[in-house]
């Protein structure tokens, strides 16, 4: 018995460690589909620009560092689009606190972030890597404790459970290893290329994604479900006296922080088109943010013309002429939020 | 509970420790924690169905019992139906009941008095079909005096339900299983090290090889308007590997799971797609079934005795039987019935004892062009009775040949994944060269000395990880 379980025991030993090295060869961003490229792409010509956007498809489709940086051409700024499809809170949060701890000081002199609110992890993203490569045991910290302070009790276990498991999934570094080939072989240029920026009806062009269209087609139908969308960002302050999220808020002001000690300035968008549920768990946070640090366009009321259907490519992003205006805009504030600072 | 799933990984172990650290003084102690560990690993799936178990272990406990102590033929003969009916009559009920209502109404459907049939809403306890049968061998051996009954409820519990085979088989016959449960199980070495290879080789089937064609079988099987010929026939090629990786996997790692407890367990797979024709290939698939059937029903028809008509019968019973058995649909018989067509010209030249050792000599890596001829026919043959199989329907079954032997064979295959085509390569060069082992991997020791030995172990366990499929139950648990 003893030598039979010394040598499984010798075998699990060595597939543990193996694990162990592959999870310390990996680069952080393992999992994701687009950043990885972008971040290389970035790696290579980091001379050529100082500043960068992070956050979901609603930066990646809507903000055109072409735009922003001739607005802004004054302050020299070059800005490079990090953002990608698909990333949340916590997932984008993640990833731009990697990003900045490989960064050197100065590189970079302003990183505009959407601000997120915390999205459940569905059952289906679980055991998938681009689901859980993030949740580290810091992350897996934050999301239980975010849980504890702003979900409902009744879903309280049953979210954490959902994070514990995911988290138990991610410690396996064998299943990345597709990852990892894809990521050393494949050469996605379509996504680095225009400063990392692409709209929908780019990607469409370049012969996308066939369900990208069908997305289109299917909120032209019944554009009625911006209703609900502009009904949420008409009477923001009612908002902000719903519960403060101090693990979100926390969260924030230590990427503010991180990014301050490598003299980056960090800017928060609340964008608009979020559900009320969203603006309900930001807007508390927000208010709490110097306003320095922070652009609210989300107001109906302001930015109307960020909630018509001709600027709209679904119902969560604005299309080609929607990305234009809501760029000029983040453009416009990000100088006077300069010019103040001189 | 799934062999391959986390639940499983944690059960194992626990059991393992449990059994040879706690329980191992004790026989009883012993045998008690296979039947709460088994009775465990059953409920997880469902609860409500282990009172089946329970009870068809009660009844034939007792039949058993009262067969010994009694040598009035009447009477025996009434216990022995009385097992039987209760047995096959759970069986038939949870099984069979809703088959034969909408096939009753469909019959007066046709003398045109249709009728609505009664439809019970009741799921298939997993591994009825195995269980019953395990416990029917015992009582008709005791019937027929080729085993004493036991005396130890707790063993007969034991044998009934043991959880490596409780729910796929392979299903054993009380006369290699239950005295195992008599004795002391001393741990062995060599017999627990072959059992864990077992089982990795088992993964290794059912996680990459079928769960990985299951993925492009269904996409196939269920969109086959869509597709050309050529496409239906690699479909039907993707459910062959993949009932054989997940069949016999499963075997493996029942295998080899109840090895790692002392256990030794018939072989239910022998290389089945090396075979050189159907009588061969039907020695060497799913043996605990082709045996039982061949022990409890071909013999008892007369077997091979009798005139070339009866001989004939016999075989189509068999063949038939046996495909309901594995589902309550037309197809299955009807893939019984193509089994038995396939075999005939080989009973009725009297070839179907020909091939009986395993392909080609020792030590050549390539058979002689005849045999592999007669392989390569003989797995075309088996692919194309997959398609019965595996379809939906009868009308599923006549679309889906149609369309294979139609001009449109002669295109391109519409769906090419070259990489588990690869995979399916890989797998078979496995087996053909372990084709002498129980197992493929069986006769490793020979081969590699440690360091390499242990290395093809570990590249096997990161192999499962990473080319892993989407997790499928196993096909057999429905039946």
């Amino acid at each position: 018995m003893r030598k039979f379980l010394s040598a499984f025991i010798s075998i699990c030993t060595i597939v543990i460690a193996l694990n162990i090295l592959l999870g310390i060869i990996y680069p952080y961003y393992i999992g994701e589909i687009i950043y990885p490229y972008k971040n290389k792409y970035l790696e290579k010509n980091i001379n050529s620009y100082n500043s960068v956007v992070f956050g979901s498809s609603r930066m990646w489709r809507q903000f055109d560092t072409h735009i922003f940086d001739s607005v802004l051409s004054d302050d020299k700024l070059f800005t490079y689009n990090m953002a990608t499809g698909g990333t949340f809170n916590p997932e984008a949060y993640y990833l731009y606190k990697k990003f900045i701890s490989e960064l050197d000081s100065g590189q970079i002199k302003l990183a505009i972030i959407e601000l997120q609110a915390f999205t459940p992890i569905a059952d289906e993203n679980i055991k998938t890597v681009k689901g859980n490569y993030w949740l580290n045991t810091q992350m897996l910290k934050y999301c239980i404790n975010y849980i504890n302070g702003n979900q409902d009790d009744s879903i309280v276990f049953d979210l954490k459970s959902k994070y514990i498991q995911a988290y138990l999934y991610n410690l396996n570094n064998f299943s990345k290893l597709k990852n990892w080939f894809s990521l050393l072989i494949s050469d996605k240029s379509f996504f680095v290329e225009n400063n990392g920026h692409s709209t929908f009806e780019d990607q469409i062009v370049r012969g996308g994604v066939k369900s990208l269209r069908n997305r289109n087609n299917e909120f032209l139908d019944d554009t009625t479900v911006l209703t609900e969308r502009i009904s949420a960002a008409s009477n923001l302050d009612l908002y902000k006296n719903y519960t403060l999220n101090n693990v979100h808020l926390d969260i924030l002001l230590d990427m503010i922080n991180l990014s301050a000690a490598k003299g980056i300035k960090v800017i928060f968008i609340l964008p608009p088109r979020l559900t009320s549920e969203s603006y309900k768990e930001l807007m508390p946070v927000f208010m709490k943010l110097s306003d320095s640090d922070i652009i609210n366009l989300a107001s109906y009321n302001e930015f109307s013309d960020f909630y018509t259907v001709e600027n709209s490519f679904d119902i969560g992003h604005l299309n080609k002429d929607g990305a234009y205006r809501f760029t000029k805009e983040v453009a416009n504030r990000v100088k006077n939020i300069i010019r103040k600072q001189k | 509970m799934l062999f391959n799933s986390v639940d499983f990984a944690i059960f194992l172990p626990i059991v393992f420790v449990i059994y040879w650290f706690i329980t191992n003084r004790n026989l009883k102690l012993q045998n008690a924690l296979i039947v709460v560990a088994s009775y465990f690993f059953y409920g997880l799936w469902d609860w409500r169905f282990l009172s089946l178990i329970a009870f068809s272990t009660l009844v034939d406990f007792f039949v058993g019992n009262v067969l010994s102590r009694t040598e009035n033929k009447a009477k025996r003969k009434l216990l022995l139906y009385t097992s039987i009916i209760v047995n096959l009559g759970f069986l038939g009920f949870f099984k069979y009941f809703n088959f034969f209502a909408e096939s009753f109404s469909d019959a007066f459907t046709l003398l045109g008095r249709p009728i609505d049939p009664t439809r019970l809403n009741i799921i298939l306890p997993v591994g009825i079909s195995f269980y019953t049968f395990q416990t029917l061998s015992y009582t008709i051996d005791v019937y027929k005096k080729k085993l004493e009954p036991t005396q130890d409820i707790i063993a007969f519990s034991a044998f009934v339900s043991f959880f490596p085979q409780l729910v796929a088989g392979p299903i054993e016959r009380a006369t290699n299983l239950l005295p195992q449960f008599y004795v002391k199980r001393q741990f062995n070495y060599i017999q627990a090290v072959s059992g864990l290879r077992q089982v990795l080789w088992g993964l290794f089937k059912k996680v990459i090889i079928a769960d990985n064609c299951a993925t492009y079988a269904n996409l196939i099987f269920n969109n086959s308007d869509n597709y050309n010929g050529s496409t239906l026939l690699l479909g039907a090629l993707f459910f062959s590997f993949q009932i054989y990786g997940d069949f016999s996997g499963y075997s493996d790692i029942a295998i080899g799971t109840s090895r790692l407890f002392g256990f030794n367990l018939m072989n239910n797979f022998s290389f089945p797609y090396f075979s050189r024709d159907i009588a061969e290939f039907w020695r060497r698939w799913h043996i605990s079934l082709s045996t039982w059937f061949r022990d409890y029903l071909y013999i008892p028809l007369g077997g091979s005795k009798g005139n070339m008509l009866k001989r004939i019968r016999n075989t189509f019973i068999v063949f038939v039987i046996s495909g309901f058995w594995h589902g309550a649909n037309w197809t299955f018989i009807f893939w019984g019935l193509l089994n038995s067509i396939l075999f005939l010209p080989l009973l009725l030249t009297n070839n179907n004892r020909r091939n009986i050792e395993t392909v080609e000599l020792r030590h050549k890596i390539f058979a002689p062009k005849k045999d592999t001829v007669k392989i390569v026919i003989t797995f075309i043959l088996v692919t194309l009775t997959w398609v019965s199989f595996r379809a939906e329907n009868m009308h599923h079954v006549f679309i889906y040949y149609g369309k294979i032997f139609s001009v449109s064979l002669f295109k391109m295959p519409e769906v090419l994944p070259i990489d588990v085509l690869g995979l399916i390569i890989v797998f078979l060069f496995i087996e053909w060269v372990g084709r002498f082992g129980n197992y493929a991997i069986e006769n490793i020791g020979n081969i590699m000395n440690k360091p390499w030995r242990w290395a093809f172990y570990i590249a096997l366990i990161i192999s499962i990880i990473v080319l892993g499929g989407e997790q499928q139950e196993f096909i057999y648990f429905q039946f």
